[in-house]
């Protein structure tokens, strides 16, 4: 029977108690974490019961060492945590276990857990949808957290980069560029000059037609600006 | 075609942004954690903290000065996580819980479990745990029961059974130089068990001569712990025995049967070597106190104070000093707490504390600490927790450090009323017309007059107290922050503030303000009330509550009704039925103050459909002798005269065979006769777990659904529908959990469900067409949930009225689907006009409150999507509801045990409220279809500010520039 002899023996030795194999395995492997002792008992009951151990890694946040609950199927047995995030939660019957991690600042994935009648633990992923597919996992349980869970959503925040960058304002920055550059560009050039102004007088303007631009500029304009629209007409008129 | 599926709910998923922004935590919602009626208190004046362990499964360290919680562990809920015995020992607590089968270590300072083992294996019964701090092994205890005795500590755990004689129950435990001494009795037989200290072997066997042949020993360790003592109430004498030697010290020390007269009950309540403190039931209920000595050679005991009409007492022990700390109510308000020397047997009355309450109820328990302060000098700290299950501690000076309303983590009904409108608001409304006899000049008239009212208060009111608040310089939002009183809150714009009404099950009722972080308005705790039981197993209590009366009919005042049972003046049982106003908590001005008390027993309560004369909603209450009784007496009348010659049907549950099975509908009729069966149904070995109705105020917006083909699906819209959920076992023992969709005017089953190999608890919610129900999967070892939804099809049979009488065959669509956990509570959401989308809030044992959109769990998601379908906006059907932690509500602020969720809509229709509660409440505002009607509160002002002024300068500019070119073009 492999007991730890750090631990206590002496007085259950000589007593004609019934240990349980697995209890004592389930102690000695945790050991790793911390010295635990191991459970005699002397109750004699059909439904042995066993020990739970495991530890859960804490990331995200110190707090969540208080707050953390171990609930097994639901909240069905409860466990807490030690102050170095082992926890050990004993009375369990042989059966089949969700082991599942309530911590408000870190995310944990659920495992199943399955006791056999001897006290053997075998500890496997849980997966809901397909209870046939089966990972298995190291026991004592060991609960990594995946992180801080994301309640929130995050705003969206100002930026100019994405204002540059959103269609719209491609859209408008594109045709400003054939606007503006492109004369620039063809005014450097004389041969160019000349071509476009050919293609240009295919397309005779007509002078009648009132552009877009000038109507918007007479309706921001508004109506005591008139004066000004005159004086332009008398300049014409000049001409 | 997985993939690409699971990428088309990735891609959807962001769609359904239900959560909250960081920012928005703890804006309008919030949570108050509770810990419930104490069964063990310990108040550490040194580390300036209360430890509670409490009735409802917590082990709570409190600040002793600010009552905030530090930490707080949450066992089990119900039986596996009841606390039954605690040891406030020296560096840990160690308790013991779920039936004495488990015992952990916690740490004072942070609460972290320490170690646990599992105790005395399961148990047919409760049992008395007794507990022993042990002095040879260091941090370790004894505790036994009538089996077993165990010696637990951090390191070990050693469990003996005790000698199997049947009957034996375990009374005393001591341990002493000499070993575990174990004193059971078993009839008139004395037993004395002696033990090593490490269990290992049975020193010695011996019957306790002395204590032969006395009935009903009442036997306590001496505070010295190596005297056992004995009261018989028989002779009214003491025996005080030596443990080691198992011998009486002398002849039984007699009480003068004079000194305790006619006092009822007496019981030894505390003993030293010579002094024994006995408690007696005065004969009106009031707890005297007898302090006797034991005088040198003397078979009289001497009595040396006798105290009575005590509320309360504790025994300390302060440095071999042990103080008797007993209150007594002095006048109205004022408690007082008197310290009694036990060793010099006398008042201390330096150490006298005098208190105001507010609430002069009776104390349940009374805990106290004596301690010593630099100056050697000593000063009493004392946590009472009242009989309205306030707990509060008190200071040496009287002060009180805190009050904490314990009585929360009891709440079992919860309605929100919406708070009166503004007295202007109510003029306005006035203003159209409020009768028929206004004609134009008269409303015209009453326009002009509100509108000059309004200019009125806002020069009096609004302008003066923006002029005031800019010259002293201080926001006027802090000064509504701090004190709120009753008569300020009116309805704000969109009545997003209420008042939530929580009617506990031990009596006490709470008016709670949705806004200022819960804040109590008021609260009034109805004495003598009883709840009613409705579910034997988790043994919950209920105390129906009913609001029968908004504040919308000016005059009228706001009414609720509370129906409960009560004792009456010979202790039979009677229901009363009590009225209120949820405004102010006062009671209700037309009727009488202590409620109406009846002899019927109720079986069902439920408010009438139809309001009377006066716009109030009378109570029906259906007795066990299926008669109608209606309150207010006096609407019955007009309630007749409403009745059309439809009939209304109402149902009922019964037992049949001691089984909760049988369903029965009678015809209401406000007559005394009993009301006569319409129909029966009768589920035989199943039994009935769950029924869920419509909410009454549950809008219906769309009598249709328009599908992607532009066509609509109408909706089958029974308002008489109910579902009803039935658990049982077949032949192989198997459970299996049935669904029935009953229409409760015919009695007739519209729809059925049944899933085997599939087990309880089921909760399940009905709203509209369609129901949700969650249960546990036994074959796949999982949760599952399924949503029903019930359509007419393409042609509506009736647009304007349904009726049960109608053949109509509904179209059942149905899914189920697998989620993670199970669910505590359920409910679906409200709105104002009912067209957001409703979705269902669920409260898990994980600690989250969860709000799953409908779109996850609609029955018509498709398992192969067509165009028409794509076009709906479905989502392809996904075997697994993903509880994302976006969908928590309550973020990281957990909350645990969750009894119910109560939802209201509030003025704006994208918003609903819901309150939960449980052993901690929590409040939070929920937008199930985004807030399309208000704006964002993350808007930018400032952008579109900066934007528009903007646009307005370019304009100008360009307008100058383009005049400027014109005119150089002119001079060209």
């Amino acid at each position: 029977m492999p007991i730890n002899s750090s631990l206590g023996t002496q007085q259950t030795s000589q007593r004609l108690l019934r240990y349980s194999t697995a209890i004592s395995k389930c102690s000695v492997q945790s050991i790793a974490y911390e010295p635990v002792g191991f459970e005699s008992t002397a109750v004699t009951s059909q439904n042995e019961l066993f020990t739970l151990r495991g530890k859960v890694n804490i990331r995200s946040d110190e707090l969540d060492l208080e707050n953390t609950r171990i609930l097994i199927d639901d909240g069905q047995y409860v466990g807490f945590l030690h102050s170095d995030g082992t926890f050990t939660i004993p009375g369990l019957t042989s059966g089949s276990y969700v082991v599942e991690i309530s911590a408000p600042r870190n995310v944990y994935e659920p495992v199943r857990v399955d006791i056999n009648t001897k006290g053997k633990i075998r500890t496997r992923r849980l997966n809901l949808i397909q209870p046939s597919d089966i990972t298995i996992l190291r026991y004592p349980l060991n609960f990594e957290s995946k992180g801080y869970p994301n309640y929130f959503f995050k705003r969206e925040q100002f930026r100019i980069m994405d204002i540059l960058l959103s269609p719209m304002v491609l859209m408008m920055a594109l045709p400003l560029v054939i606007m503006f550059v492109l004369p620039k560009l063809v005014s450097q050039d004389p041969e160019l000059q000349r071509e476009l102004e050919q293609s240009t007088n295919f397309l005779p303007q007509n002078q009648n037609l009132p552009s877009i631009s000038e109507m918007m500029y007479n309706f921001v304009d508004g109506g005591k600006k008139k004066p000004t629209a005159n004086k332009r007409q008398d300049g014409q008129r000049r001409k | 075609m997985g993939s690409v599926r699971l990428l088309f709910l990735l891609i959807c998923l962001p769609l359904l942004t239900l959560g909250l922004f960081e920012d928005q935590a703890g804006s309008y919602d919030w949570r108050q954690q509770y810990i419930g009626r104490p069964l063990y208190t310990k108040i550490d004046t040194n580390l300036n903290r209360l430890f509670i362990a409490s009735e409802q499964n917590a082990l709570a360290c409190v600040n002793l000065k600010s009552g905030n919680i530090v930490w707080r562990k949450v066992f089990e809920i119900g039986e596996a996580g009841q606390i039954d015995h605690v040891i406030w020992a020296l560096k840990e607590i160690v308790v013991v819980s779920n039936n004495g089968q488990r015992v952990q270590g916690f740490d004072y300072n942070r609460g972290f479990a320490t170690w646990e083992y599992s105790l005395f294996g399961e148990q047919t019964q409760k049992q008395k745990i007794l507990s022993v701090v042990s002095k040879k092994e260091k941090e370790s205890y004894y505790l036994a029961n009538n089996k077993h005795l165990c010696l637990v500590g951090s390191r070990e755990k050693i469990c003996i059974e005790l000698p199997t004689d049947d009957g034996f129950v375990t009374a005393n435990l001591f341990e002493t130089d000499h070993g575990v001494f174990v004193i059971r009795f078993k009839d008139t037989t004395a037993q004395k068990l002696q033990y090593n200290t490490q269990l290992s072997s049975l020193l010695s066997k011996t019957i306790l001569n002395d204590l032969e042949s006395h009935k009903n020993l009442q036997c306590m360790n001496s505070l010295d712990s190596n005297y056992l003592s004995c009261y018989s109430d028989q002779i009214s004498s003491i025996f005080t025995t030596e443990i080691k030697s198992g011998n009486a010290n002398s002849l039984p020390l007699t009480i003068q049967k004079s000194i305790l007269s006619s006092d009822r009950e007496p019981r030894l309540a505390w003993s030293s070597k010579d002094f024994f403190l006995i408690e007696t039931l005065s004969e009106d209920d009031g707890l005297n106190l007898y302090l006797f000595k034991k005088e040198q050679n003397e078979n009289d005991l001497v009595l040396l104070k006798k105290i009575e009409s005590v509320q309360a007492y504790d025994q300390v022990s302060h440095s071999q000093n042990s103080f008797l700390i007993y209150s007594k109510y002095i006048g109205k308000n004022k408690l007082n707490f008197y310290t009694f020397d036990l060793k010099k047997s006398q008042e201390r009355t330096d150490l006298l504390i005098s208190a105001n309450v507010l609430n002069s109820e009776d104390i349940l328990q009374l805990e106290a600490s004596v301690t010593e302060n630099k100056n050697s000098q000593l000063s009493v700290t004392v946590s009472c927790f009242f009989k309205d299950y306030s707990l509060s501690v008190f200071n040496q000076q009287g002060v009180k450090y805190f009050t904490r309303e314990e009585a929360l983590a009891y709440i079992s009904t919860v309605e929100m009323v919406d708070f009166p409108l503004l007295h202007l608001q109510e003029e306005f409304e006035d203003e159209f017309g409020s009768t028929k006899q206004d004609n134009l000049i008269t409303m015209f008239y009453k326009r002009i007059k509100t509108q000059l009212i309004m200019l009125k208060e806002f020069i009096q009111i609004d302008l003066v107290q923006k002029v005031t608040s800019l010259l002293q310089n201080s926001p006027m939002t802090k000064k509504s922050q701090s004190g709120i009183s009753l008569d300020e809150i009116t309805r704000d714009e969109f009545n997003l503030n209420k008042i939530i009404v929580a009617v506990t099950s031990i009596g006490k009722v709470f008016g709670i303000y949705t806004s200022a972080n819960g804040k109590i308005l008021w609260s009034f705790y109805l004495k003598n009330t009883i709840a009613f039981k409705f579910n034997k197993v988790r043994d919950e209590n209920t105390i129906p509550f009913f609001v029968q009366r908004t504040a919308a009919h000016v005059p009228y005042e706001p009414q609720c009704v509370l129906i409960s049972k009560a004792n009456d003046q010979n202790g039979s049982l009677k229901t009363r039925v009590y009225f209120f106003n949820p405004l102010t908590g006062r009671a209700s001005k037309d009727a009488p103050k202590e409620g109406y008390l009846v002899d019927y027993q109720v079986k069902q309560a439920f408010l009438s459909y139809q309001m009377d004369s006066h716009y109030l909603k009378p109570v029906v209450l259906f007795d066990t002798e299926n008669r109608i009784h209606v309150f207010p007496q006096s609407s019955i009348s007009d309630l007749q005269a409403k009745s059309s010659n439809k009939p209304t049907i109402i149902f009922s549950t019964q037992r049949e065979n001691d089984n909760l099975n049988t369903l029965t509908g009678y015809s209401l009729s406000y007559s005394n006769e009993p009301l006569p069966e319409v129909w029966r149904l009768n589920f035989e070995d199943e039994k009935i777990s769950a029924i869920a109705s419509k909410l009454s105020n549950d809008r219906i917006h769309s009598h249709g659904k328009i599908l992607g083909d532009r066509s609509v699906l109408y909706k089958y819209l029974n308002p008489n529908l109910v579902g009803v959920v039935t658990t049982g076992q077949d032949s192989q023992n198997v459970p299996y959990v049935n669904v029935y969709l009953v229409d409760t005017v015919t009695g007739s089953v519209v729809n059925s469900f049944n899933h085997k190999r599939c087990k309880g608890p089921v909760n399940i919610v009905h709203s509209e067409n369609w129901f949700f129900y969650s249960y546990y999967n036994m074959k796949f070892r999982r949760h599952e949930v399924t949503s029903v939804e019930l359509f007419e099809g393409d042609i509506q049979n009736n647009s304007t009225h349904f009726s049960s009488l109608d053949d109509i065959k509904p179209i059942v669509f149905s899914k189920s689907y697998i989620v993670q956990r199970s669910f505590d509570s359920m409910q679906v959401t409200l709105t104002e006009k009912g067209i957001s989308t409703k979705d269902v809030i669920v409260a898990c044992q994980y600690g989250v409150i969860m709000e799953i959109p409908w779109i996850l769990i609609d029955p018509r998601r498709p398992i192969k999507m067509t165009e028409v379908e794509r076009e709906e906006n479905l989502l392809p059907y996904m075997p697994e509801i993903p509880l994302n932690y976006e969908f928590t509500l309550n973020y990281y602020n957990y909350v645990y045990n969750t009894r119910g969720i109560s939802t209201a809509p509030s003025g704006l229709e994208s918003t609903s409220l819901v309150f939960t509660y449980g052993l901690d409440i929590f409040f939070t505002r929920v937008f199930p279809s985004k807030t399309f009607d208000m704006i964002r509160e993350d808007f930018d002002y400032f952008f579109i500010t900066t934007l528009m002024v903007g646009l307005v300068l370019g304009t100008l500019l360009t307008k100058k520039l383009a005049a400027a070119s014109n005119l150089k073009k002119a001079w060209k």
